[in-house]
């Protein structure tokens, strides 16, 4: 499994389009508006925004175009277990957070004047890494139902407005109904949890139960739809 | 010795469509099988089910003596899909390196480069490749793990006649026993011991190839003769029918050996004898369309 995932890594990073939207547009965002004020929850926004992305497009991505193009099956009559494969697929996508999410603590640290104590960031390291499964799960999902091109282009869509309504990017101010689901988002909660954290105090435990109710939501569909795809012909 | 594949009373139906209908044969250790076919026949469908691709409604496969996904598990089978691609972003060198690990290093990556004539090719990215290379770079996937038994599914489709020479040479020289499904005719007649011929979802015909042409009309005996005498030639052992056009005879067989050997004992004059067979291609039409 240990090769497979190093494999797909390696075809990721050969990707333009994964570079330019989840590690120079985060820290290129960062730059641009967030070193001037509110330092840290821009660094926490764009980390997550990194974070999010990573998990969602590096996942699921690749996925679309391997089952359209019969990558999938061939690699199914190898040894790979099944499980095996869904596995190497989300510690993929949780490691290809890393780039952006490295990319733009690093800009926080360098160009904003960032300083954070030793635990702080290693609580927002362990909160990011965990908070990109349930990204990683949808990714999988998603391109587990749409095909091809489809999929790519839904996973960008998907994101960004899990973004915008998240509050990552934008004002993150909502009319009406959209604001009483913004707390249920993945993304709002994600960035809710990384404020405290940089802020120095825990995170809330609803925030986090939203998480990882993500989690076992995509967790339960990723698997549904794996089967469905391993018993299609 | 127990078959390699036993296939027993299989059946398999997607949605209303009864791809194959009771199917049953076997491979025997060490034998090159050819499942021949039209499109449709289910050749691939049955290629699917003996790797655990898809489950059977009715009937059972066991595949070296085990479940089909067992034996795929354990990395004893290869396979070559029709279906099956690579992924764009990739070199070829990437792809058989992860192929090579996934069976557990039991070849060299040098080795699988050579064994399928891609050493030159190993820096190259996977969408950069022609049909034949791409072909080439699958079946270096599929003989990573030095398989005991590989099947391949219409493995030469996108190549020229050149590359498919080339391709047959390699599996060849890989020594494996082979199970693979095709259309194409003189590549069953070439390459297979026995040849399976699926029709309509169901077993038509099974025999060697010379078996098979036999069995759908066998061979054509033509040569020139002054003043032939039809109801002779037709008494000849082994002769189903006679054409005369003027001194050209041609004498339809299902035994040419016993045909010709009785024509030059019992009938005196007969010159530029050539024997010809039916060719795969004829015997295969009959045979199905006899079926529907």
């Amino acid at each position: 499994m240990f090769s497979f995932v190093r494999f797909e890594i390696f075809r990721s990073l050969r990707n333009v389009r994964y570079l330019l939207l989840l590690v120079i547009m985060p820290v290129g965002l960062y730059l641009i508006y967030g070193r001037t004020s509110n330092s840290v929850p821009a660094m926490v926004a764009m980390a997550v925004y990194a974070a999010a992305g990573g998990g969602l497009i590096g996942s699921g991505g690749g996925v679309a175009e391997d089952r359209l193009r019969g990558w999938l099956r061939q690699l199914r009559v190898t040894p790979l277990a099944d499980a095996h494969w869904l596995t190497g697929k989300i510690v993929q996508g949780m490691l290809m957070i890393l780039p952006g999410v490295a990319g733009v603590c690093l800009a926080a640290v360098t160009t904003g004047g960032v300083r954070l104590g030793a635990g702080q960031w290693a609580g927002l390291a362990a909160l990011l890494l965990l908070g990109s499964l349930p990204f990683a799960l949808l990714g999988l999902s998603l391109a587990l139902t749409l095909k091809g091109k489809t999929a790519q282009i839904g996973l960008v869509v998907i994101f960004f407005a899990l973004a915008a309504l998240g509050g990552i990017i934008g004002s993150g101010a909502l009319p009406g109904v959209l604001a009483t689901i913004q707390p249920y988002l993945p993304t709002y909660s994600l960035a809710q949890a990384g404020y405290a954290i940089a802020g120095g105090h825990g995170p809330q435990a609803s925030g986090l139960a939203v998480l990882a109710g993500w989690a076992l939501a995509a967790a339960a569909s990723a698997l549904v739809l794996w089967r469905r795809e391993a018993g299609a012909r | 010795m127990k078959n390699t594949v036993s296939f027993t009373a299989v059946s398999k139906s997607y949605g209303r469509v009864r791809a194959l209908d009771d199917v049953t044969f076997h491979v025997a250790p060490g034998e090159t099988v050819a499942l021949l076919g039209p499109n449709g026949a289910g050749k691939s469908t049955a290629v699917d089910l003996m790797l655990g691709l898809a489950r059977p409604d009715a009937g059972e496969i066991t595949v070296l003596g085990t479940a089909p996904h067992r034996a795929v598990a354990q990395g004893r089978v290869g396979a070559m899909l029709q279906s099956g691609g690579l992924p764009a972003d990739s070199t070829v060198a990437e792809v058989v390196r992860l192929a090579v690990r996934l069976y557990g290093g039991r070849r060299s990556l040098a080795d699988v480069l050579e064994l399928a004539d891609l050493t030159g090719l190993a820096g190259r990215r996977c969408d950069a490749l022609s049909g034949g290379q791409a072909q080439r770079v699958r079946f270096a996937v599929a003989m990573a793990g030095r398989p005991e038994l590989l099947f391949l599914d219409e493995p030469t489709v996108a190549m020229d006649v050149e590359s498919r020479r080339a391709f047959w040479a390699a599996v060849r020289a890989g020594g494996t026993a082979t199970v693979f499904a095709t259309h194409y005719l003189d590549e069953a007649d070439a390459y297979a011991d026995r040849v399976i011929v699926l029709g309509g979802g169901a077993v038509v015909a099974t025999g060697s190839p010379s078996t098979i042409k036999a069995m759908a009309g066998g061979r054509t005996v033509r040569f020139v003769l002054d003043s032939p005498d039809t109801a002779r030639l037709l008494a000849l052992p082994g002769v189903t029918m006679v054409s005369v056009h003027g001194g050209t005879v041609t004498l339809m067989t299902d035994d040419a050996d016993r045909a010709v050997a009785a024509l030059y004992s019992s009938i005196g004059g007969v010159r530029d004898l050539e024997v010809s067979g039916a060719g795969l291609e004829e015997a295969l039409l009959q045979l199905t369309s006899a079926q529907r």
